[in-house]
């Protein structure tokens, strides 16, 4: 009976031991992903409150001819060799819309950024084959841009 | 001497420092400027704080998840089925793209296949603990189309990488013959 008992605590014990690990490693890793973040984050903001305040608006919609495919083929361009968080990449996107730019380029700058990756291109053809690697990046650079067209189209219907 | 404390601060830092030198230069070009963007940024900081807040607990939750439960289910043979189950995993991941790459060549030598690979990695866009913050910036509505549209191309990028690498190697075979 008292041995049951023990035996009972001791798996009990070892179970709570387990569910604190968890508890702990998940807490440690969001708190090295927010102290990696952060910079970024106050960083970013901090550059888009300055260049909001010294670039014109109309400069920067400028940029954009309003032909789908070309803006969305810039989007595609300027997401494909930026890197980092795509917490950054909304941030910016988000910002660029309250610009007047238009959604089509901002879609496909959001969509690139998080599936083209010319910055890790060298690893990821070093790890996972070089052919894998240019055929995924090319196919998904073209994506996204089919995907800000299709956003366009999916809400003009809408 | 200086490249030690580089290397021992993470590129974010470098980067907020760096933002912090250009303000400084701005003070000596234009100071109103300076105070005009610090007001704008404060209120785009306020702004998100709530929506920037739920995102790391989100991200908390999702950190639950081990990648080697990931890994076991990739490796795992289940047919058809299996397309889906790797694009569900691939929204599940997180961390850097970088570091999913030893894991999935891991994968490749159990026997998943190019398009499998890179359906999960294209299905790595959807970010499931930033989605508060995209629909803050963008509305549910547009949120919610590109997030189907991801979630559809995950699988035409498969099969289109897939197709591609196995008509390389078909070629690579051929030639051999």
């Amino acid at each position: 009976m008292e041995g049951a008992r023990n035996a009972r605590q001791g798996w009990m014990a070892s179970e709570l031991e387990g569910v604190m690990a968890k508890y702990k490693r998940a807490l440690s890793k969001t708190k090295n992903s927010f102290i990696q973040t952060i910079p970024f984050i106050i960083g970013t903001l901090l550059l888009i409150s300055l260049f909001n305040n010294v670039v014109n608006k109309q400069e920067i919609v400028r940029i954009f001819s309003g032909n789908v495919l070309t803006d969305s083929f810039i989007g595609s361009f300027i997401g494909s060799i930026m890197s980092g968080n795509p917490l950054i990449s909304y941030i910016i996107g988000g910002e660029l819309l309250t610009s007047d730019v238009g959604l089509i380029p901002i879609v496909a700058f959001l969509t690139a950024w998080v599936t083209v990756g010319v910055v890790q291109l060298p690893a990821e053809c070093k790890i996972l084959g070089k052919k894998f690697a240019v055929t995924r990046n090319s196919f998904s650079f073209i994506s996204s841009i089919a995907i800000a067209v299709l956003t366009y189209f999916i809400l003009t219907i809408l | 001497m200086i490249t030690k404390y580089c290397k021992k601060l993470n590129a974010g830092w470098i980067f907020l420092i760096f933002v912090f030198f250009l303000y400084i230069i701005f003070i000596f070009i234009n100071i109103s400027l300076v105070f005009k963007s610090l007001n704008t940024f404060f209120q785009l900081f306020y702004r998100l704080l709530p929506v920037l807040l739920l995102v790391f607990v989100l991200i908390y939750l999702f950190n639950f998840l081990d990648p080697k439960i990931i890994n076991k289910y990739l490796i795992r043979n289940m047919g058809v089925r299996k397309h889906l189950i790797v694009a569900f995993l691939g929204i599940l991941s997180l961390g850097p793209i970088y570091m999913w790459y030893p894991l999935l060549a891991d994968t490749k030598e159990k026997g998943l296949n190019d398009g499998l690979i890179a359906t999960f990695l294209y299905a790595r866009a959807i970010k499931l603990p930033l989605l508060p913050l995209m629909i803050s910036y963008f509305s549910l509505k547009i949120t919610m189309i590109i997030t189907l549209l991801i979630f559809v191309f995950s699988f035409i990028n498969g099969f289109l990488v897939n197709l591609v690498m196995k008509g390389s190697s078909l070629i690579g075979e051929i030639k051999n013959v």
